[in-house]
């Protein structure tokens, strides 16, 4: 959704905001944000390197920035579909606690079948990436079809309906695929059956020790991120999926076909969302059924953060929202980790309601 | 006073444990004792009690394996008779919540609220955790009807003062004591910890991590407080919510800070085998230390193999003491499983509860008081004065509602299990 000199139009929420300021405030505080924020987390940064050294801080680095890829794919999948429908889909976050469910259920199906993807995957690196090259598109593909299903059964007959519907809606999926979880995975973490397929100590800077575990999950959300943004730039569904972002009416008069459009978006946003939790599993080899809620509310304040509606915005929110997390948490003995990034998120939305990189939604409504 | 006592008592708890299990002391098996034919064969009626513990979520082994032991003890005093012609009805709450996935203090306040308000119900089991306490105690106080837990040990729960984010006398309005436990409190429990870990295993620096709860945030208190006054220092103390998944920045910091071991006050049901595994991943071998709320099974299904080594203080393992050999026969018989850490707590709190409503029976002539107000209010008066021998040895209460019986014991991960040490030392070394 890049290039197209689409609309830099604000959501209704943000939209009011100036009015309640009246102007000037938010003005100034809206062009000071990006240098405020940064400037903190370069303060927060610093703070745990003077005292408690540098390599603690690098350290704390790996961390932010791995806990921050997470966040990072399932924000774009947020962010996705809020571009394109104006929906904050909250059961975004349950498809990620989902995949990772998948994805423990899919190695065990293929493990009855006589495959075992652990023995493979722990056994080389030729046998891991085979091992990779077969769990992700088999767990993206079925996530993505559970999103397009979701959307088909609890979204699309709401979709002129007024706003508050198919929020209201997407809570109830939300707590629709919690209970199905709960049900049938029961109520504790449960192991994801991917244990030490990644492991090892890439390489050493000083104390900081890089693993090759850290390595995989940045690269592979960066990679995924790259891939999303070309595919949107340059094929013809992306178009089409920019044209119904900007103007879903003119996008139809075009010959768009909407409702195979949005169903493409949910797709990708929900495959990206399993991406996240095949990485998540992999490095944490646990899962929980309410993981979702939380994670799905902090990538959603990455969403913000980064500019709702514009992908490379939500990335780069992920991967922020993980340093303020893990940084902040270091200031204040933990306490606060989760009400410094909801703070976050109501100074984005008082102070820069447009995000970092600006928001990217349809002129309409 | 009681903190002062409470220094001597680990120690004290320990010897009588092992001797317990050692003498193999035949002390009655509890199940309530068949009373054969007696005053009650006249009696006529329903006996209601009820049991509020954690069943489902993220606690659910533990604490359905405690309602398992509840139930056994009912079960069997029917079968045996224990009330006569009386028969005893029991009503199992469950106060875990969807919201919350795991015990609920908002849940637990509901179930005693319901429970009370039922004027068949004389007593309750339970709760399970000392933050659904805080929330149940002023109802069941105010209902005049007794709780006994067969596993809170906030100290804050019955002793006033003892703990600063518990006003003890908001949690007793009527100023009389209906809230009874069976096991010790966390003070004694964090010297016990404390002990092994700077003069046993010879620990120096403890990085400390709570679970944002009542019980944990308290166990971490004191716990730093002894370990301090053993010439221990705690480098960090942090706090975090339960639903953390992502211990690295911790571990991290706790390397940075050079810390030699890791002690997490709170509940496996909050993160503690997820932590021990991420230390393990991350090549921080620091000796994990923690609690009773971590001897849980789950803490292995989160920790794996990586749970090995971890130490923590619990109630003794009464699996071990001759007294409750039998009610561990038969409750693998009946479940098909082995007892949980709190089966035998909750067995014996509800025998407590039964042999109280039999002595009140007798006294009335054999019959069900009519009203029920005033059965409440001798039912409580009999647990106050109990002496009963069950599995875990000898239950007293004193005035406040705590138990004479001190003991704790210290639990190794060993082989994916957590495993009683056989004898402790705290002077070793």
């Amino acid at each position: 959704m890049e290039g197209q000199g689409e609309a830099q139009a604000l959501p209704p929420f943000a939209r009011r905001r100036p009015a309640l300021l009246s102007g000037g405030l938010a003005e100034v505080g809206s062009n000071l944000f990006p240098i405020v924020l940064i400037g903190a987390l370069v303060l927060m940064v610093a703070d745990v390197a003077v005292r408690s050294g540098v390599s603690v801080a690098g350290s704390q680095l790996v961390n932010g920035l791995t806990k921050g890829a997470i966040f990072a794919l399932i924000a774009v999948g947020y962010t996705m579909v809020y571009g394109i429908i104006e929906l904050i889909n909250f059961a975004h976050g349950d498809v990620f606690t989902l995949s990772a469910i998948y994805a423990k259920q899919i190695g065990r199906g293929l493990g009855f079948l006589g495959l075992s993807l652990s023995s493979l995957a722990t056994r080389n690196p030729l046998g891991l990436a085979l091992a990779l090259a077969i769990i992700f598109p088999l767990t993206m593909a079925a996530t993505g079809i559970t999103g397009v299903l979701i959307e088909r059964v609890a979204y699309r007959r709401l979709r002129d309906a007024p706003r508050l519907a198919p929020l209201i809606t997407a809570v109830g999926v939300s707590f629709i695929l919690e209970g199905a979880m709960l049900v049938t995975q029961g109520s504790s973490n449960v192991r994801t059956g991917k244990d030490g397929w990644i492991h090892g100590v890439a390489f050493t800077r000083g104390t900081v020790e890089v693993h090759w575990a850290d390595i995989f999950v940045v690269g592979t959300a960066l990679l995924m991120m790259f891939a999303l943004q070309a595919f949107i730039r340059s094929t013809r569904l992306g178009k089409a999926m920019r044209a119904t972002a900007q103007d879903r009416d003119a996008a139809l008069l075009s010959g768009v076909n909407i409702n195979g459009t949005i169903a493409a978006t949910f797709f990708i946003g929900s495959a990206l969302a399993a991406a996240g939790g095949l990485i998540y599993s992999i490095f944490f080899d646990s899962v929980v059924w309410n993981l979702g809620f939380q994670f799905g509310i902090i990538a959603f304040t990455a969403a913000v953060l980064g500019g709702i509606g514009n992908i490379v915005g939500a990335g780069l929110g992920g991967f922020l929202i993980g340093l303020i997390y893990v940084f902040g948490g270091q200031l204040t003995a933990g306490q606060w980790s989760n009400s410094i990034v909801f703070a976050m998120l109501i100074i984005v939305l008082t102070f820069r309601p447009v995000g970092l990189l600006g928001i990217r939604v349809p002129d309409r409504a | 006073m009681e903190r002062h006592h409470a220094r001597v008592v680990p120690v004290l708890g320990v010897i009588s444990l092992v001797a317990l299990a050692a003498c193999g002391t035949s002390t009655s098996s509890g199940g309530g004792g068949n009373t054969g034919s007696g005053p009650l064969d006249s009696c006529v009626g329903q006996v209601t009690v009820a049991s509020e513990l954690p069943t489902s979520g993220g606690d659910a082994a533990i604490g359905g394996g405690t309602e398992k032991g509840v139930k056994m003890a009912v079960d069997q005093a029917n079968a045996a008779k224990l009330l006569g012609g009386c028969t005893i009805n029991y009503i199992a709450k469950d106060d875990s919540s969807v919201a919350k996935g795991k015990h609920d203090p908002q849940q637990g306040a509901q179930n005693v609220t319901a429970l009370v308000a039922n004027q068949a119900v004389v007593g309750i089991i339970g709760p399970f955790n000392s933050s659904v306490a805080v929330a149940e105690l002023p109802i069941t106080n105010k209902a005049g009807v007794v709780q006994i837990s067969p596993s809170n040990t906030d100290p804050g729960l019955t002793i006033p003062g003892s703990d600063p984010d518990i006003d003890t006398a908001s949690l007793r309005p009527t100023g009389k004591t209906t809230y009874f436990r069976v096991i010790s409190n966390d003070v004694v429990q964090a010297e016990v910890m404390s002990e092994v870990a700077a003069k046993e295993l010879n620990l120096k620096k403890v990085y400390d991590i709570d679970d944002q709860e009542t019980y944990g945030k308290d166990l971490s208190n004191y716990f730093d407080k002894d370990f301090a006054k053993l010439g221990g220092t705690v480098v960090k103390r942090v706090s975090l919510p339960g639903d953390t998944k992502d211990f690295r920045p911790q571990i991290t910091e706790a390397q940075g800070l050079g810390a030699d071991s890791v002690f997490f006050g709170g509940v496996a049901s909050n993160g503690s085998g997820i932590l021990k595994k991420q230390m393990a991943d991350s090549g921080f071998n620091a000796q994990f230390l923690s609690g009773d709320g971590t001897v849980d099974p789950q803490f292995f299904v989160d920790a794996g193999a990586q749970g090995d080594g971890a130490q923590a203080s619990s109630a003794p393992d009464t699996t071990k003491l001759s007294s409750a050999h039998q009610f561990v026969t038969q409750y693998k018989q009946r479940y098909g499983q082995e007892v949980v850490a709190y089966s035998t707590y909750g067995y014996d709190c509800m025998n407590i509860l039964l042999q109280a409503i039999h002595d009140v029976l007798v006294a009335n002539g054999g019959k069900i008081p009519a009203d029920p107000t005033s059965f409440r209010t001798n039912v409580i008066a009999k647990v106050q004065g109990i002496d009963f021998k069950g599995t875990i040895g000898e239950t007293k209460f004193d005035a406040n509602g705590d138990t004479l019986n001190h003991d704790f014991s210290v639990y190794k991960g060993t082989g994916g299990k957590w495993v009683a040490r056989e004898t402790i030392s705290p002077s070793a070394s």
